[in-house]
C-alpha cells in the first residue's frame, strides 16, 4: 500500500500540522461567523422573535402581548408544523437589539428612529416597516440653577440611554438651535438606562439633568424644584415618532414571511386601536367599563396600579400610530453633526 | 538532546503574521459581514483617525492618570497596612482575615455598591482601581517580609539598622521581587478593573478613557473603531508587561541576583 504510506509520512511532516490546524480553525470559525449571518432563508416560519424597551412608549406591544392578539393572528399560519413560537424580548436599550438583530438572533425590533438610522448607516439591511408611539420626552432638572440649557456648565453631567440614542440626537438638535454648538454637551454625558438614570438624578449629586421618558419623566418631574429644561418636541421642533419598528434582513419575502408580517400588523392595529382607546379613558378621566378587563391586565404587566397608569396616560403628548413622524428631519440632523451620510441613507431606505 | 531555543520575539511575530491573514481569510473566505469582521485596513484607519484627529490619544492618557494615580494611593495604602500589620499579631490576622475576605473580589462586582457610595464620577473609579491594586500588591508584601533571610536582618542588626533605615535597606531590597510580582498581578487586574468601570459609568471626566471609547465606538455601530479600542488596549497592556515591568526587573532583582 504504497499510497497510504506516503501519506501517512505526508501528514506526519511537522511543519504541515500547524498549517492544517490553521485550515481546520479557518473553516471552523466561518461557518461559525456565517451562522451568525442573515442569510439563511427557511421556507417555514418557525419562531417569531421581538425586542421591546422599557417604557410607556411601547404600550401598544403590552396590549398585543396581555391580550394575545398577535399569537390568536398568527394561529392559522404554518399549520403543518405547529404553531409559530412566539418569543417577547425586553431589553435595556438599542444597541443591545441591534446587535441581537445583526447576529440573527431576532425577526422585529422596537427602538427611536437615530439607532434605527445609524443601523440602516451602516448596512445592516433593516427595513422600517411601522411607527409606534409618539411620547412626552424632556431633560428633567433639580437643581434650581438651571433655568436652561446655556446654565449648564461643562462640569455639569446629563444621563441618558447612550450617545446617538434618540435622546442624545435631540438633546444636540436642542444645543445646536439654542447654542449653536450640537456637540457642546457630547463630553459631559453618562450613558444610563432610564431606571439607573432617574436614581442618579435623585441623589442630586451625581447628574444634573436626565434625558428620559415616561414613565419616568413624570417621577422625575414630581420632585420638589423640578424643572423641565426642554421638552423633547421644543428640540424637535414639532411632533416626531418616538419608537418605530424595524424588520431584520433575514426576513424573506417567502410566503410565510409575508403572511406572518400581514398577521403582524394587523394585531398592531388592532393594538394601536386599544391603546388609543385608553388614551381617550385616561383624558376623561374614566375608564369605560368594557375596557375594564384590559386596563387591569395591562396595568398589571407594567407593575403599575391602573389608577397610575390612567394619570400616566392622561398627560399631553401620547400618541399610538403606524405613522412615521419626522424621519427626514432625524436623517439631516444626524448627518449636520456627522453621524450618518444623509444621501447614502436615503438611497439604502429606498432600496428596501 | 538539548531542544533548540525559539526566540520569543520571533515567535511573536511570527504569531502576529499568522493571525492577521487568517483574518482575512476567515472574513473573506466565510464572505462575513464587515460589522462582524472589519477589513484589517479599515480597522487600521481608524485607529490612525482616532489618533490623529480624534481624542484617542487623550484618552489613553486619561486612562493611564487614572491608573497611575490608583496604583499610587493603593501602594502607599499598602505599605501602611503592612507596617502596622507588624505592630501585633491581632491586626496581623486581622488584616489577614480581611484580605481572604475581599481579595477574590472582581472590582467590578463592587461597582454597584460603589456607585452608591461615591458616585459614578472619578471616585468610584479610583475605589475601583485601589480595590484591585491593594490586595495583591499587600499579601505579596507580606508574603515578601516574612520571607526575608534572617541572614540579612543579623547584618542590619550588627549595622544597627532599625525603624526607617531597616525597611530601606533591608525589607526593601529583600522584597523587591514580591513586590514586583504583586504590581504585576494588579496592573493587570486594574487595567481591566479600569475599562469595564469606564465602559459602564460613560463619560468620568472631559473625553472619557479608553473604555468610553470603546463604548461609544459600540454605540455607533463603528465595527473598525471598536476593534481599533480593543487593539489599543491589547498594545498597552503588553507593552506595560513587557517593557515597563521586564525593565524593572532586569535593572533590578536580575541584577542583583535575587529573582523568584
Amino acid at each position: 500500500m504504497k499510497t497510504e504510506k506516503t501519506l501517512y509520512h505526508f501528514l506526519r511532516m511537522p511543519a504541515l500540522l500547524p498549517f492544517l490546524l490553521t485550515v481546520l480553525l479557518i473553516f471552523f470559525l466561518s461557518t461559525l461567523l456565517a451562522g451568525c449571518q442573515a442569510n439563511q432563508k427557511p421556507a417555514q416560519l418557525q419562531t417569531l422573535r421581538i425586542a421591546e424597551q422599557h417604557g410607556l412608549a411601547y404600550l401598544p406591544l403590552g396590549i398585543m402581548q396581555t391580550q394575545g392578539l398577535l399569537d390568536r393572528e398568527l394561529a392559522e399560519l404554518n399549520r403543518e408544523n405547529g404553531r409559530v413560537d412566539i418569543q417577547w424580548i425586553r431589553m435595556g436599550n438599542a444597541t443591545a437589539i441591534r446587535e441581537a438583530m445583526l447576529a440573527n438572533r431576532l425577526d422585529i425590533g422596537f427602538m427611536g428612529i437615530p439607532p434605527f438610522l445609524l443601523g440602516v448607516y451602516r448596512e445592516t439591511g433593516w427595513q422600517l416597516f411601522t411607527g409606534l408611539s409618539e411620547s412626552p420626552l424632556g431633560l428633567v432638572t433639580l437643581d434650581e440653577s438651571k433655568q436652561s440649557l446655556a446654565d449648564l456648565n461643562p462640569t455639569d453631567r446629563i444621563a441618558l440611554p447612550q450617545p446617538g440614542s434618540i435622546q442624545h440626537i435631540l438633546l444636540a438638535m436642542a444645543a445646536e438651535r439654542q447654542l449653536s454648538n450640537p456637540k457642546i454637551f457630547d463630553n459631559q454625558l453618562v450613558s444610563m438606562g432610564h431606571p439607573d438614570g432617574l436614581a442618579a438624578l435623585l441623589t442630586r449629586r451625581e447628574v444634573t439633568a436626565h434625558f428620559t421618558a415616561p414613565p419616568f419623566l413624570f417621577t422625575a418631574l414630581e420632585q420638589p424644584g423640578a424643572r423641565q429644561l426642554i421638552s423633547g418636541e421644543q428640540a424637535f421642533g414639532g411632533p416626531f415618532s418616538f419608537i418605530i419598528g424595524a424588520l431584520s434582513p433575514g426576513w424573506t419575502d417567502s410566503p410565510a414571511h409575508t403572511e406572518a408580517l400581514k398577521g403582524f400588523r394587523r394585531a398592531l392595529d388592532h393594538s394601536l386601536s386599544l391603546a388609543q382607546d385608553m388614551i381617550l379613558d385616561a383624558q376623561r378621566g374614566a375608564v369605560e367599563e368594557s375596557r375594564a378587563t384590559l386596563w387591569q391586565e395591562v396595568s398589571a404587566f407594567y407593575n403599575l396600579e391602573p389608577q397610575v397608569l390612567l394619570a400616566h396616560l392622561s398627560e399631553p403628548g401620547f400618541r399610538y400610530s403606524s405613522e412615521i413622524l419626522g424621519l427626514d428631519t432625524f436623517i439631516r440632523a444626524m448627518d449636520r453633526f456627522g453621524y450618518l451620510d444623509s444621501t447614502r441613507v436615503t438611497e439604502l431606505l429606498i432600496q428596501r | 538532546m538539548k531542544k533548540a531555543g525559539i526566540d520569543p520575539k520571533i515567535l511573536g511575530v511570527v504569531l502576529v503574521l499568522l493571525i492577521l491573514p487568517a483574518w482575512e481569510a476567515i472574513r473573506i473566505g466565510g464572505s462575513i459581514s464587515p460589522l462582524l469582521m472589519p477589513p484589517l485596513v479599515s480597522i487600521g484607519s481608524a485607529l490612525l483617525q482616532g489618533l490623529i484627529q480624534g481624542t484617542l490619544l487623550v484618552q489613553i492618557g486619561l486612562s493611564l492618570m487614572y491608573i497611575l494615580t490608583g496604583a499610587g494611593i493603593a501602594l502607599v495604602l499598602a505599605f501602611f497596612t503592612l507596617w502596622i500589620s507588624n505592630l501585633s499579631p491581632a491586626v496581623h490576622h486581622a488584616v489577614g482575615i480581611l484580605g481572604a475576605l475581599f481579595h477574590p473580589l472582581p472590582g467590578i462586582v463592587l461597582l454597584p455598591i460603589i456607585i452608591l457610595w461615591a458616585g459614578i464620577g472619578p471616585s468610584a473609579v479610583l475605589v475601583v482601581i485601589v480595590h484591585s491594586v491593594f490586595w495583591p500588591v499587600l499579601t505579596n508584601l507580606q508574603a515578601g517580609y516574612r520571607s526575608i533571610p534572617e541572614t540579612w536582618r543579623m547584618t542590619g542588626q550588627n549595622y544597627e539598622l532599625a525603624g526607617w533605615k531597616f525597611l530601606v535597606f533591608i525589607a526593601l531590597p529583600a522584597t523587591f521581587p514580591y513586590l514586583l510580582a504583586g504590581l504585576r498581578i494588579a496592573w493587570a487586574r486594574g487595567w481591566r478593573a479600569l475599562i469595564s468601570a469606564e465602559m459602564l459609568f460613560g463619560a468620568i471626566a472631559g473625553a472619557g478613557g479608553l473604555g468610553w471609547y470603546i463604548h461609544s465606538r459600540r454605540v455607533f455601530m463603528d465595527s473598525p473603531g471598536l476593534f481599533a479600542g480593543i487593539l489599543v488596549i491589547m498594545l498597552i497592556g503588553s507593552l506595560v508587561e513587557s517593557m515597563m515591568f521586564s525593565l524593572i526587573e532586569r535593572r533590578t532583582i536580575q541584577k542583583w541576583g535575587m529573582s523568584l
